[in-house]
């Protein structure tokens, strides 16, 4: 009867492991496979069938610099292929844009910002030859820009750092006799004590952006932005596709957007937001 | 002579009576002819009680166009509703045009008694001046009495958007009822359970709405069926006005009727234990555009008589994406349903830059794709297609149909050209998966051709310095940690310099503690116990002097603690009768006073080791007495 039963557990363990292993084993194959046949379709100057299969391991989930890349390179292969569809230029610098962004090789950021570059050059020639404005990338606000100096990790070290200076100079300013000693505490509170504020609050929004900013790419070929009502902003002039936006609101099929000083509501699909890496949540 | 004038004076007078006549016969004709016609009828003599009749005014005039018509009296009657309309005509006779401008006004009156009344008469205003047409008479008879009228598409009714529909169904309602003997017996035999509800949504007539389906993927077909249920047994026409679609905006709308304006009849039923007519109104598939919960909307209309809004149910469907798992490469959102896909190539074989035609046929049920990607191949140029479709409803009240796309593709590359499949992945409710529906057009052989053109991407690159495919995917990435991201480092952040705010705080607490315990051991009696562990501690010692200066301060403090007299600035002599005079019982005043005595005197004495024994004596004795003092004993 024990042999029985030792043989029903093993046999069960045994179907257990080997579904865990076929169900690990299926998602990577699958978009491997996936990968191999868009770099084959590339290869074969066939790139709707390489777009196709890069945007089925997006619908995937997965999230690769290369991957972003080399569909952005699709997406150009069929533009320089005299068939593009409408929308081809802004999901081509999407691919970029993520590539810059999730790239940890410094050589694949300077080639996918190379590229972002040609393709906003030519949006910015059609747009020059229909008599419209060209800016395609307004740039990032001066306060995001001040985050940017330095990193995130950066500003958290610097503000650790200020706040224990600013600590050991209290005691010491506290207990210590003699004057001189004293001085040098009283003038490192005053560079701490401004210091850890300024960077504290720098570090904040550096993870107040990690965590909550959400940007976008405009895949359609022109767009306007629609006021609180879903009225055409009168005045306003079309959103450029490849257009850069910072993404704000999300509601009932629409987009609240803002492309520099522009700011309103754009049909969601219009709008593809750009994958950022995977951070680790608060815990 | 005479005669002549008087002759010439009768002629005179006769041509002015001629020329006047003639004045006023002209101008009677001319006033004649701007007088606008009227005409006046009505579609009954007779009508039942309750029942609708409309007065019809035909004004035509060839001055301006008659404005503001009014019906007049209509004792007997309720106007339930008013059309106007207008028209010109116009003609050329012998080079001279002529116009003619008319309005027709429709007035639906409802019978609200029974007996002969007069309907007007009504009148309409032809520049400035007000004309009258002539007066109607109708007879109003109880409800069921009156004769059958004009079957109602014979005659044009201005408030029935529907046309022939509803005329259809009072028609279809009259003869099913006048055909019975006992309606509502009879109709108890014929009633439809699939069609039964618990309660009537309105009197009279309402509508209800139904979906086949509550939970659909973006793309699947949700027949959406709009009914109107009309009570058996109303005994009367009803109109139907102003109707409004359910608005559905975020579904793509396919009838599946073949003329909207023709009603069916789909039987009788009970609802709530009344016999209620159910009509077709509307049959549409949705194909819902997004995922989320959608609503479709309601239906409306109005139907005569007050409080005549009718609407459908207020229908929401569910939807949600076909699942990730498994998506085929290329599938599209929102296609879905069952597709087949076949292809005709007309030619295997032609010239380099020449063209074949390829036909291909996408065919099945479902939203069909508006538009299929032809394969792509190096050398092969496909142009825009011709795309043909025959869609609509098919078996099942599913929609669907064929689209035909004829493409001209140019083979650019000499020798055999593979053109390679149309695929097209759909998403299958039926069998709840993913498949693709696939056209093979197979190879082609292109003829060498000296004078071919150069393809066509090697003309120009709208994108010249493109970096190169990468092959190699990056490591996956680990979540990347961050330092803010903790609550500790904020925490810390803040408490480092608050930690010295709490260490200060602290210090002076306990500093505060401590002056509070020096204040508390000031007092007499602390100060006693203190003099006292003093004088045990000198007794210990061999110094006599000593242990007699700690007794005598024992004393002082004790007696300052005991009984609040201090008696270091009395003279020995007078201690007694001091501590006597604060309460102390004469033995212990006088044993104290003794021992003060002793111990002034052994401090000056020359001995000091014998005197160290008599001063732990002396101790002795003063702490007794301390003890009795303080109530220590």
């Amino acid at each position: 009867m024990r042999t029985w039963r030792a043989i029903a557990l093993a046999s069960l363990l045994l179907a257990g492991a080997t579904s865990l292993a076929r169900a690990d084993a299926s998602g990577p194959d699958d978009t491997d496979a996936l990968f191999k046949q868009g770099l084959a379709a590339l290869a074969d100057a066939r790139p709707g069938d390489a777009i196709a299969d890069f945007e089925a391991m997006g619908d995937r989930g997965v999230v690769d610099a290369v991957v972003s890349f080399d569909r952005g390179l699709a997406y150009a292969q069929r533009i320089r292929g005299g068939t593009p569809a409408p929308g081809d230029f802004g999901r081509a610098a999407l691919g970029f844009e993520e590539a810059r962004a999730l790239t940890h090789d410094p050589s694949l950021a300077r080639e996918a910002t190379n590229a972002l570059g040609t393709i906003r050059a030519e949006v910015a020639r059609k747009r020059a030859l229909a008599g419209e404005p060209v800016d395609v990338d307004p740039g990032v606000p001066l306060g995001r820009a001040v985050i940017a100096i330095a990193g995130e990790d950066a500003w958290t070290a610097i503000a650790a750092i200020a706040s224990f200076v600013l600590t050991l100079s209290l005691f010491v300013r506290w207990r210590a006799v003699a004057r001189r000693v004293r001085l040098g505490a009283a003038i490192a509170l005053g560079v701490a004590g401004p210091l850890l504020a300024i960077t504290a609050i720098l570090a904040f929004a550096a993870r107040d952006e990690r965590l909550h900013l959400r940007e976008g790419i405009l895949v359609t070929p022109s767009a306007r932005l629609s006021d609180d009502r879903h009225l055409t902003i009168a005045g306003d002039s079309p959103l450029p596709e490849a257009a850069h936006v910072t993404v704000e609101d999300d509601a009932a099929g629409w987009t609240r957007v803002r492309f520099g000083a522009q700011r309103g509501w754009l049909p969601s699909p219009s709008v593809r937001p750009i994958a950022r890496a995977v951070s680790a949540n608060w815990r | 002579m005479k005669a002549r004038p008087a002759a010439r004076l009768v002629a005179r007078v006769a041509f002015g009576v001629l020329v006047a006549l003639f004045a006023i016969a002209f101008a009677g004709s001319a006033r004649a002819e701007d007088r606008p016609r009227l005409s006046l009828q009505s579609d009954a003599d007779v009508i039942a009680l309750g029942d609708t009749l409309h007065v019809t005014l035909e004004a035509q005039s060839s001055g301006s166009t008659p404005i503001d018509p009014q019906i007049g009296a209509v004792n007997g009657f309720q106007v339930i509703g008013i059309s106007p309309s207008t028209s010109t005509s116009m003609s050329i006779v012998n080079g001279t045009m002529s116009s003619t401008r008319g309005l027709t006004t429709v007035w639906s009156l409802r019978a609200t008694k029974v007996g002969v009344f007069t309907i007007g008469p009504p009148t309409v205003r032809v520049d400035g001046t007000r004309y009258r047409a002539q007066a109607l008479s109708v007879r109003v008879v109880p409800a069921g009495q009156a004769p059958q009228r004009m079957p109602q598409q014979q005659q044009s009714d201005p408030f029935d958007p529907f046309g022939g529909l509803f005329g259809q169904l009072n028609q279809q309602l009259g003869q099913q009822l006048g055909q019975m003997q006992d309606p509502r017996q009879q109709l108890q035999a014929q009633l439809d359970p699939k069609y039964a509800l618990n309660a009537p949504r309105g009197q009279t007539a309402f509508l209800h709405a139904v979906v086949d389906k509550a939970n659909v993927v973006v793309g699947e077909q949700v027949t959406f069926t709009v009914y109107i249920y009309v009570d058996a047994m109303l005994g009367h026409s009803i109109d139907l006005n102003d109707p409004h679609e359910a608005p559905a905006s975020d579904f793509v709308k396919r009838s599946l009727q073949p003329d909207e304006s023709k009603v069916e009849t789909l039987g009788m039923t009970s609802v709530g234990g009344q016999i209620y007519s159910v009509q077709l109104l509307r049959r549409v598939a949705l194909f819902p555009l997004k995922a989320g919960d959608l609503d479709i909307g309601e239906m409306s209309l109005q139907i005569s008589g007050k409080n005549g809004l009718r609407s459908s149910e207020d229908v929401h469907v569910h939807v949600s994406e076909p699942p990730v798992q498994g998506r085929p490469p290329g599938y599209a959102v929102g296609d879905v349903g069952t597709f087949l896909l076949s292809a005709d190539v007309s030619s295997r074989d032609t010239d380099q830059d020449g063209a074949i035609g390829v036909t291909v046929s996408l065919s099945g049920n479902g939203n069909l794709p508006a538009a299929i990607d032809p394969p792509e191949r190096a050398g092969v140029e496909w142009l825009e297609p011709q795309v043909t479709e025959k869609v609509g409803r098919q078996a099942g009240d599913k929609f669907g149909g064929s689209r035909t796309f004829q493409y001209v593709v140019r083979v650019h590359r000499a020798g055999d050209v593979d053109l390679g499949d149309f695929t097209l992945p759909y998403w299958n409710p039926k069998t709840s998966a993913y498949e693709t529906a696939q056209a093979t057009l197979g190879v082609v052989h292109a003829k060498a051709n000296a004078n071919a053109h150069a393809p066509v991407d090697a003309v120009m690159d709208p994108l010249p310095g493109l970096p190169a495919v990468r092959a190699a995917r990056e490591p996956v990435a680990t979540a990347q940690k961050h330092l803010d991201d903790t609550p500790a480092f904020w925490l810390s952040l803040g408490g480092m310099p608050l930690a010295y705010g709490f260490v200060v705080m602290a210090a002076g607490a306990a500093r505060r503690v401590r002056e509070k315990r020096a204040a508390h051991g000031a007092s007499p009696k602390t100060e006693m116990q203190a003099r006292i562990a003093a004088a045990e501690a000198a007794a210990r010692t061999e110094d006599a002097s000593a242990i007699d200066a700690a007794t005598a301060r024992a004393i002082q403090a004790a007696a300052i603690a005991g009984k609040q007299i201090n008696v270091r600035g009395l003279a020995t002599s007078d201690i007694a009768r001091a501590l006597k005079e604060a309460g102390v019982t004469e033995d212990d005043a006088r044993e104290l006073e003794s021992v003060l005595l002793a111990c002034e005197a052994a401090r000056f004495s020359a001995s000091e080791t014998s005197g160290a024994d008599e001063a732990r004596q002396r101790w002795e004795r003063a702490r007794r007495a301390i003890d009795r003092l303080a109530g220590r004993a």
